[in-house]
């Protein structure tokens, strides 16, 4: 006799099993202090390769060193945790020569901004494929609050008892007065569905899309963003149909908005400099831009045996093995 | 008049009352063997209460179970827990209107087929058939395609799987060997974790000593490792001389060398057994797979004792090791010391470490070398789990022509072990396994002997009901009563023992409303007690104590044998106990039990109340006590102390089945609060922090977008409510208003709470 199952008939086999939920993009259980802002960029990116069903073995999240560079510990994908500062220029190695994953980038305003400003301005310019989250703290978090490049003017820290000396870099503007940029958003943790429009959009961005955020740190700078959080006059909301798509239940609740067209580059430059009113939203965005893995990309195949003897002939270079007995 | 005469007056009337005689003579004679062949009349009869449970396909209840795979605590839990938690995720994200939990439940239910019809399989591709059963039903093809995408998307919510078992003669083995086997799992990856740091650890030492020897450091030893492109560039001569001379290098020492070695082979062979997670190209990935199940005490002793001896083995290595991690190790004081180590120098903690047994063995299987290990292993302090099946309760087999013996002294073996305060014992039905999972995965990391006494049930032929209903009712009418013992909980009976899973604890048997119609189409309703008798009487093989008596023969004397129990056995002369059962039509007969059927009754009744002494209900110490001290005060005021009043009973869920729910559109139940202001969450705003989902996660929850929404309002404080708005960092979590008045500090909540609302 036959199994009822068996007979049943087979058109829509498996409709559970190739679907990802967002269980499946969960890494280890986070080291985050309680209530830290990397919780919503980490659930942000889960939710986005759930819902673009991003196969997890394509995928894969490369940082550097700190706080927010764990994020890739927390994600059920690859990642690579590389060195501090040095994310960027991984994640661009891991592109070119296996342009089928999806790359994306997590990094901290110490480790972009700081360690890693040479990788960062070229990274911009070589435009590669790739999705760039900066988690920005303005703080040193991992090492335990000392000042940032991003730290505001006065700001109180361990290396800056009496308060830090300079005016901050502003990632924004800087990024904005790069050459060859191609997607530049700002988005802030704490308003989880922009975050997650905007971080969408970069992925889906062709080019290099650079996602600035800015993220709580409770434990070192407990009401560092409490201003912008509370006072609805310090955002403004930018909205345009080739951008951002948030629903009226929470583009409602924003004070200001401003129908900005992501090409303005002048525009967005203007949006970037003024600090006490912060955009929120996608600042330029030039899909035209050449990407680099396009013109240099090698099509040259290698089979895994290949690939492992590559790597044993590098490493053979610098290991020091003692002889093996006789 | 007194009591002799009385008597003698009731005897006269039963003497000119022949309907009377001829009853009593029915229920105080064995059944004679002629009418038990002829026995046949009752057996399509059940007892009443059992007439709205002829259909088990229609109801849900609690099989089958999902024996859960981790991550998730529970190691068991009724597929429709997991469908009614679905349902409560579906309708918190607001994809769980009237319809689509009616496709739910639909879907349940076809699972609930399908498991039964198939063997064993997981809940993946059981729900993937049963959906393609649902979508079958449907004509419209946009329908079909809403329903197939919500059921993916439901399945995607619903994380868990596991392999679904329903309520048949292998479950007991199922469920145990399941829950055994995960919780010796965690117990293994906990050493596994201490064996692969110190593996790493020894390694390293002996690789640090190796790559700093004369030998690898030689000027051959360098160009060779190196390689030939470095031939030329690289003077080896010289570089071999710069690490030699540089740092103090002294070579281990042959014994300590041959020592690490040694502990090392050991640790890993260890190690090897413990499997691994994660494989590679070379070797694939081998989840541990604890082994030590036996199907005999005795065999089972002997699985221990091979532990036990490796054990020696492995700890002794494994503290020579630590010592050797931190330079410790004194040759001149530890050789001696490890040359003598023995089981009685192992601690606490490594025992603990140790894998444990699981053992199962039917009681009709206990011979005499498997009984006396059996009390061997109880009152030992090894951690042996055995788990005793009962397919029947020798208590109340029939014996000999019909009538019913006792001297079944196994199937006290629960409440015996208790006295050996040692095991910890969990007595209950395969019907009930589910309600106390949380205490069996308990027993089964307890550190020490376990007695899991469970309550399989017969062979089908000789049962009417379904098996689970046949397990339910053995709990229900306390032929079987649930109960725990636990001795870690603590130094009295009150912490220790629990009647944890019967229903209506406080009473000697649980009672239930009957309705039905009476012969002039009246609606009346009546309240059964459920006792061992209903119990027996789906028993084929005790039909001969069952005779039905026609409406024409009933007589007032006739009385609902839970009232008869009630009453002094001095009062019972010339009275005739009943049961009510119904037959296929659904008519109500009024049935006879015989007196050998009446006395196990009793004899059950009298278990039970033992059993209630133990947890703290009806105890005779405390009533005589109190009794004394009521005395003493009258003596002493004059005046009658005031009554304590009743105390209300323990709402214990009975596990029978419960209908369908209800799938309609109704309104959901909403988290109100005495003032109508809704306590509430700006879900989409939720950054997803943690905090307060591990302040409480059973009122706090993520929806499927990893969201917070109050899960459940009564699960927790308006406290804890106040103190998670507080705490939010993104200020989305408004407490409303408070709904249990009494709760402490209320004014000063309210007022903290004002400024989230
Ligand atoms: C080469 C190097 N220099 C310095 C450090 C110490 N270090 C670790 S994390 C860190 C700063 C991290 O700040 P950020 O990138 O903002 O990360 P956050 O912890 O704030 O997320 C520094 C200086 C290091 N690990 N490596
Ligand atoms: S230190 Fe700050 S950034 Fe780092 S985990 Fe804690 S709260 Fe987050
Ligand atoms: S505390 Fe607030 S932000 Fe954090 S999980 Fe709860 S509702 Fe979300
Ligand atoms: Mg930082």
């Amino acid at each position: 006799m036959l199994n009822p199952i068996e007979v049943l008939s087979p058109s829509i086999s498996d409709i559970e099993d190739d679907a990802y939920s967002l269980d499946d993009f969960e890494g280890v259980d986070s080291r985050w202090c309680h209530r830290c802002g990397n919780n919503a960029i980490l659930t942000a990116a889960q939710k986005l390769c759930a819902e673009e069903q991003l196969a997890p073995e394509k995928t894969v999240f490369v940082s550097g060193i700190g706080c927010s560079s764990r994020l890739p510990h927390y994600m059920g994908t690859y990642g690579f945790h590389a060195l501090h500062g040095r994310a960027l220029p991984v994640a661009e190695g891991i592109k070119i020569r296996r342009p089928d994953l999806h790359v994306f980038v997590t990094t901290g305003d110490g480790d972009c901004c700081s360690i890693g400003a040479g990788h960062w301005l070229h990274a911009i310019r070589y435009n590669m494929n790739i999705t760039v989250l900066l988690h920005d703290n303005q703080i040193y978090g991992l090492t335990k609050k000392q000042a940032s490049p991003t730290s505001p003017r006065g700001l109180i820290s361990n290396t800056s008892p009496h308060g830090a000396y300079l005016e901050p870099l502003n990632p924004l503007a800087a990024t904005l007065g790069m050459s060859n940029i191609s997607f530049v958003a700002h988005a802030v943790d704490w308003v989880p569905s922009v975050l997650f429009d905007i971080i969408k959009q970069a992925y889906h961005h062709r080019g290099l899309a650079f996602v600035c955020i800015m993220q709580r740190c409770p434990n070192y700078l407990p009401d560092h963003f409490e201003a912008y959080i509370k006072d609805r006059d310090r955002t403004v909301l930018l909205t345009h149909p080739q951008g951002l798509q948030v629903e009226e239940a929470v583009a409602g609740r924003f004070k200001h908005r401003e129908e900005h067209d992501p090409r303005d580059v002048d525009r967005a430059r203007e949006l970037a400099n003024n600090r006490d009113r912060v955009p929120l939203g996608i600042l330029y965005r030039n899909p035209d831009v050449l990407c680099y893995e396009d013109v240099r990309a090698s099509d040259e195949h290698m089979t895994v045996a290949d690939k492992i003897a590559a790597l044993e002939g590098e490493l053979d270079k610098f290991t020091i093995k003692p002889p093996t007995k006789q | 008049m007194n009591r002799l005469e009385e008597r003698g007056e009731e005897l006269a009337a039963v003497r000119q009352d022949g309907l009377l005689k001829q009853l009593l003579r029915i229920y105080l004679s064995p059944p004679q063997p002629a009418e038990e062949a002829g026995a046949a009349d009752v057996s399509n009869l059940t007892p009443a209460l059992f007439s709205a449970y002829r259909d088990l396909d229609a109801l849900r209840y609690d099989f089958p179970v999902v024996l859960l795979d981790g991550p998730d605590e529970r190691v068991g839990v009724p597929l429709s827990s997991l469908m009614d938690e679905l349902v409560a995720r579906k309708v918190a994200d607001g994809t769980g209107d009237g319809r689509q939990r009616r496709d739910l439940y639909k879907l349940e239910r076809s699972i609930k087929t399908l498991t039964a019809q198939t063997k064993e399989q997981r809940l993946g591709p059981l729900w993937r058939s049963a959906t393609k059963r649902c979508l079958a039903e449907i004509d419209g093809g946009k329908r079909r395609e809403a329903l197939r995408n919500y059921l993916r998307s439901a399945r995607s919510t619903l994380s868990q799987d596991g392999l679904v078992v329903d309520c048949d003669e292998q479950i007991g083995h199922k469920f145990f060997s399941h829950a055994w086997t995960r919780i010796e799992s965690e117990r293994g990856l906990q050493t596994r974790e201490t064996l692969d740091e110190l593996i790493a650890d020894l390694s390293a030492i002996i690789d640090a000593d190796r790559m700093r020897s004369a030998r690898a450091t030689s000027s051959d030893a360098l160009r060779t490792a190196m390689g030939a492109e470095h031939a030329g560039g690289i003077d080896f001569d010289r570089l071999s001389w710069t690490l030699r001379s540089s740092g103090h290098y002294r070579p281990l020492k042959a014994s300590r060398r041959k020592r690490l070695r040694r502990v090392l082979k050991v640790l890993k062979t260890e190690r090897k057994r413990l499997g691994s997670n994660a494989g590679n190209g070379k070797s694939p990935r081998r989840p541990y797979q604890p082994k030590n199940i036996a199907d005999s005490c005795v065999d089972a002793l002997e699985l221990f004792n091979a532990e036990l001896e490796r054990a020696v083995e492995l700890f002794r290595a494994v503290r020579i090791a630590r010592l050797e991690v931190e330079n410790r190790y004194d040759e001149a004081r530890h050789d001696p010391f490890f040359a003598g180590f023995d089981q009685a120098q192992l601690t606490t903690e490594e025992l603990r470490a140790l894998p444990t047994v699981l053992v199962f063995v039917a009681n009709d299987s206990l011979d005499g070398d498997n009984k006396a290990a059996l009390i061997d292993i109880l009152s030992s302090d090894l951690p042996i789990k055995v788990v005793l099946e009962f397919r029947d309760l020798p208590d109340s087999l029939p014996l000999g022509a019909g009538s019913v013996g006792y001297g079944g002294w196994a199937a006290s073996l629960g409440s015996m072990t208790m006295g050996l305060r040692t095991a910890l014992v969990i007595q209950t039905a395969a019907s009930h396994l589910p309600r106390l999972t949380a205490e069996i995965a308990d027993g089964l990391r307890h550190n020490g002997p376990a007695l899991f006494c469970v309550y399989t049930g017969p062979e089908e032929r000789d049962i009417q009901v379904s098996r689970y209903l046949r397990c339910a009712s053995a709990v229900e009418s306390r032929a079987f009563p649930c109960f725990v013992y636990h001795p870690g909980r603590g130094s009295d009976w009150a912490q220790r023992f629990s009647l944890l899973g019967n229903p209506e604890p406080e009473q000697p048997h649980p009672k239930h409303v009957f309705n039905f119609e009476d012969a002039d189409g009246r609606e009346r309703s009546e309240e059964i007690a459920f006792t061992v008798v209903d119990f027996l009487a789906m028993d084929t093989r005790f039909s001969a104590q069952f005779v039905p008596i026609g409406p024409e023969e009933w007589h007032p004397n006739m009385i609902p044998l839970g009232s008869y129990l009630g009453i002094e056995d001095s009062e019972t002369f010339g009275k005739v106990p009943y049961v009510l059962m119904v037959d296929q039509e659904n008519t109500l007969h009024r049935v006879i039990v015989r007196r050998g059927l009446v006395t196990a009754a009793r004899r059950c009744a009298d278990k039970w109340h033992s059993l209630q002494e133990l947890g703290g209900i009806e105890n005779s110490h405390a009533l005589r006590l109190l009794q004394t001290e009521r005395q003493r005060m009258i003596e002493q005021t004059g005046t009658e102390p005031p009554v304590a009043s009743e105390p209300e009973p323990v709402a214990e869920d009975i596990p029978v089945p419960a209908a369908e729910p209800t799938t309609g559109d109704e309104p959901e139940p909403q988290a109100t609060t005495a003032a109508g202001e809704q306590a509430h969450i700006e879900t989409e705003l939720c950054t997803s922090c943690d905090d307060c989902t591990d302040r409480n996660s059973m009122m706090f929850a993520y929806n499927d977008a990893k969201q917070a929404y109050i899960k459940d309002i009564t699960a927790g404080t308006f406290r804890e409510l106040v103190e998670a708005s507080e705490n939010c960092p993104v200020c989305i979590i408004h407490p409303g208003a408070p709904s249990n008045p009494d709760e402490l500090g209320l004014e000063d909540l309210v007022r903290r709470a004002s400024q989230f609302n």
